[in-house]
């Protein structure tokens, strides 16, 4: 329990408007996506790396656990207090400090909304690819600390790949400059890249530099219904064969199909086991071609009903049905668990067939859409959180469900991070040696372990 | 109250937070309390007895302007509204209303007391006000910049049944609302002039009711019942097909919130979704008709003309593309779209008076879009929204209702 003395001392660093102890707003501090709540003492809002430094003189020096937290839009419990002590909200330290045209580099806190970024780079004809599915939420400090991922990744890559530089406050409250402006460096251990995913246990980031692209100049979609999932998971593989390579690869399984057509009814075929949606960029000439390519391949290979966009409002109205796949799913059961196991592409199949056998098992409706390009599943495990039986039953598919990707050479998580939700389950992908050395560079940087503790592994 | 549909409501919320990205006020104070999975939290803790009725809550409550933009953009389908005025309800039963609003809102439920201190008021807002309480502020909005009272109330000149020259094509019912009928005495002519060229005979009755719905959405469900009852008394009868209204929130208050009042109440809906069937924004109805109106021929002269979504419109009734139509049918005009027009203007009903700073940022997002679009003149079809962008605005920059463009463009 913080003394009131402590909380009057941590008020005064921030001040009265940017601090909250009401029972109420407690509440609102006690979740993120995730099933699990718990609730902080206290919640500050930082808009200066000074504040956060000495924050945390304060927390170390009387052990008080802190959980940083963007817009709380977490799937796998990261921004969740388990331990107590304060939030630190940094959704009030959300500038934009530089958009830097020239070198391609843009510096940003940690506050500013991922959506809101991309589109002041659009005023510039920059571009910033990670697109999380909760992009108009979230916060680039949050990107970072989960190493977010989203649609794009097949060609662009995740936020790591953007990553060049972080001011980070460390649990002692001293301050660390990691990396610059540059793409290549080399210039000691690779610092900034070890915070890229650590889910706030390693430090709080309170700036970021980035690496930017220039705007590609057009963009076409391309939807191909399947009778066979095994032939648009043999779609998936050509489409690199060819040279080709996509944006981004999205396929919904045929429960998604009826689920978001009773929805939507946009005209999907409901006929169809699985439905591939293929995107592709660059200059005019080259994405007409390529769809045309992608086109003949979809026939070739079997898709008995393909459409393809040709204006950016048909590009669109292709994403709206994939885009409506969250509303349509959290409108059959009132809760939605996402699941998250990643297998190499060639395996894609296989694990869509192991997740309906799971389901069948244990009589779960699990509809699955996957970043296909990536071999990124995320099985949503539709039920009801207040189903106490039910949920057991849960438990076990999604435990299995990732232990069935690692089996297949995959992981548990391609993008959600670990998290609470997926502790348990790393000993059993990353091996001892690597929980073991996970767990000293945890105690390297916060021997006290009170950033975000309890995350991804637990300190005893 | 048993708030059995809100109980079962906010269950459906997943927690995503996808709701945050569209929320004016979240984006003003960025602290989660303030977002609409925040609230919903809460108000499933005080349903699940971990909370009380605290000053804090009722703060967290009423920080919200029923924008519905969140309504629009859950993918779980959670009717914040619904929830959240379920909830008003709740909070005006422990501490009842504050004693401005309370009178405000006596006077609405009682339309013989309010034609008559409408003379009152014209004397006051007209006159002593610009005389003596020049500087003074109402929220944000400067009392010199508060719409002047109607020399005569509308409904006091045009009433009983106006009809057309030549031969009548239908008849309409033209519910003026309170605003028209005491402030904007302009709106409610150019709404008439333009019916006129549609060969409509207009029945405009001068004893109407306030649709109430400022009082229902404060959360108060016993005072604005006999409006409710009365209105739909006199709009269902049979020989009325369409009853057209002006007002962004009387309509919403005829198509939606009169049936979620009754349900709410466990009163019967039967009546209530008869006159949501037949009400019309009056931008609806003549959108569908513009090719009928006899317009001025195209010349040279264009006005740069702007459009801002009523809350009460675009999401309330679904209403965005009719207003659009007409505003490019229209010669003079040249209609520019703002930035985020569908986006909540602050105003919020008396939101912009208890939460002024919050109103104030929302408000001012709202002008810098309209200024960025170079318009010199912006239209809307809520008098709520008219009053607060024109009470803010320091800019040369007419506030109208596209109804009037329409009257001018007559040829």
């Amino acid at each position: 329990m913080l003394s009131q003395t402590v909380k009057e001392e941590l008020k005064a660093i921030v001040g009265r408007d940017r601090y909250l102890d009401s029972k109420e707003d407690l509440i609102t501090y006690s979740y993120d996506a995730f099933m699990v709540q718990a609730q902080p003492e206290i919640v500050l809002f930082p808009i200066r790396t000074e504040e956060v430094s000495k924050i945390m003189n304060v927390a170390s020096r009387d052990r008080i656990p802190v959980t940083p937290r963007g817009a709380g839009t977490n799937l796998t419990g990261g921004s969740v207090p388990i331990r107590g002590g304060m939030v630190l909200g940094f959704t009030k330290m959300n500038k934009i400090l530089n958009i830097d045209k020239e070198n391609r580099v843009a510096v940003l806190q940690p506050g500013v909304i991922n959506m809101e970024f991309q589109k002041e780079l659009s005023k510039h004809g920059l571009y910033y690819p990670p697109d999380p599915g909760s992009m108009a939420v979230t916060t680039m400090g949050g990107n970072v600390a989960e190493n977010a991922g989203g649609p794009r990744a097949v060609k662009y890559g995740v936020t790591k790949d953007y990553l060049l530089g972080l001011e980070v406050v460390l649990a002692s409250g001293q301050i660390l400059r990691t990396g610059g402006k540059t793409i290549k460096n080399v210039t000691g251990y690779n610092l900034t890249q070890l915070f890229c995913g650590s889910e706030g246990t390693l430090g709080l980031i309170t700036e970021m530099s980035l690496k930017l692209l220039p705007l590609p100049e057009t963009r076409r979609t391309l939807q191909a219904a399947y009778k066979n999932l095994s032939d648009a998971g043999k779609t998936v593989i050509k489409v690199f064969e060819m040279g080709i390579l996509p944006v981004a690869l999205e396929i919904l399984d045929k429960i998604f199909i009826n689920i978001i057509e009773d929805y939507t009814h946009v005209g999907l075929p409901r006929e169809a086991e699985a439905l591939l949606l293929i995107e592709v960029d660059g200059p005019e000439v080259a994405v007409v071609s390529q769809a045309e390519q992608l086109t003949k391949l979809c026939e070739d290979i079997g898709a008995h009903e393909i459409k393809v966009a040709k204006t950016a409002a048909e590009n669109d109205e292709i994403w709206r049905a994939r885009r409506s796949a969250y509303g349509a799913e959290a409108r059959l059961r009132p809760t939605a668990i996402a699941e998250d196991c990643t297998v190499p592409i060639t395996k894609l199949v296989t694990m869509f067939q192991e997740v309906e056998k799971i389901a069948k098992k244990y009589n779960l409706l699990i509809p699955v859409v996957a970043h296909a390009g990536d071999g990124n599943l995320h099985p949503q495990i539709l039920t009801d959180i207040r189903n106490k039986e039910e949920m057991k039953r849960v438990e076990k598919a999604i435990d299995e469900i990732s232990i069935k990707a690692v089996e297949l050479g995959g992981t548990a998580s391609g993008e959600h991070g670990i998290g609470i939700a997926k502790r348990e389950i790393l000993p059993f992908e990353i091996g001892e040696v690597a929980i073991e050395i996970t767990k000293n560079i945890k105690k390297a940087f916060d021997p006290l372990n009170i950033l975000n503790p309890d995350k991804v592994v637990r300190i005893v | 109250m048993d708030l059995q549909d809100t109980k079962d409501m906010v269950y459906r919320c997943n927690k995503c937070g996808l709701c945050i990205s569209t929320c004016p006020v979240y984006q003003q104070i960025l602290m989660e309390a303030a977002s609409p999975r925040g609230k919903v939290q809460v108000i499933k803790n005080y349903l699940e007895g971990n909370l009380e009725l605290s000053k804090r809550f009722k703060e967290i409550i009423l920080t919200c302007l029923l924008c519905e933009n969140c309504v629009v953009n859950c993918p779980s389908g959670v009717r914040h509204d619904h929830v959240f005025t379920d909830l008003r309800g709740e909070l005006v039963r422990k501490y009842g209303l504050d004693w401005k609003k309370r009178l405000i809102y006596k006077l609405l439920t009682n339309e013989k007391f309010l034609h008559s201190s409408s003379i009152f008021a014209k004397l006051g807002r007209n006159w002593l006000l610009e005389t003596f309480a020049k500087g003074m502020r109402i929220g944000n909005i400067p009392l010199e910049r508060l719409p002047k009272v109607n020399p005569k109330p509308f409904r006091d000149q045009f009433n009983g049944v106006i009809l057309p020259e030549g031969e009548a094509k239908g008849r309409v019912f033209y519910f003026t609302g309170c605003f028209t009928n005491y402030f904007a005495g302009d709106v409610g002519q150019a709404t008439v002039n333009v019916l006129k060229k549609l060969q409509l005979e207009i029945e405009i009755p001068s004893r109407q009711d306030c649709c109430g719905l400022a009082i229902i959405l404060s959360g108060e469900e016993d005072l604005p019942i006999k409006n409710v009852e009365k209105n739909i008394s006199m709009l269902t009868r049979k020989e009325i097909d369409a009853v057209l209204v002006d007002c962004a929130t009387c309509g919403a208050a005829f198509k939606k919130e009169y049936i979620a009042l009754l349900k709410r109440k466990g009163m019967d809906t039967k009546e209530a979704e008869i006159l949501k069937g037949k009400t019309y924004d009056i931008l609806e109805y003549v959108a569908e008709r513009i090719h009928l109106l006899p317009l001025k021929d195209r010349d040279g002269k264009r006005i740069r003309v702007t459009y801002h979504d009523p809350c009460h419109l675009v999401r309330g009734q679904g209403v965005s593309e009719a207003p659009r139509k007409i505003l490019k049918a229209l010669p003079q005009v040249e209609f520019v779209e703002m930035r985020d027009a569908n986006m909540c203007c602050g105003g919020g009903g008396s939101f912009q008076f208890d939460f002024p700073e919050v109103s104030k940022g929302i408000t001012e997002d709202k002008i810098k879009n309209i200024l960025e679009t170079g318009a010199s003149v912006v239209v809307t079809g809520c008098p709520g929204c008219r009053v607060t962008i024109s009470g803010n605005m320091n800019e040369q920059i007419s506030v109208f209702h596209p109804i009037q463009l329409v009257d001018m463009a007559l040829a």
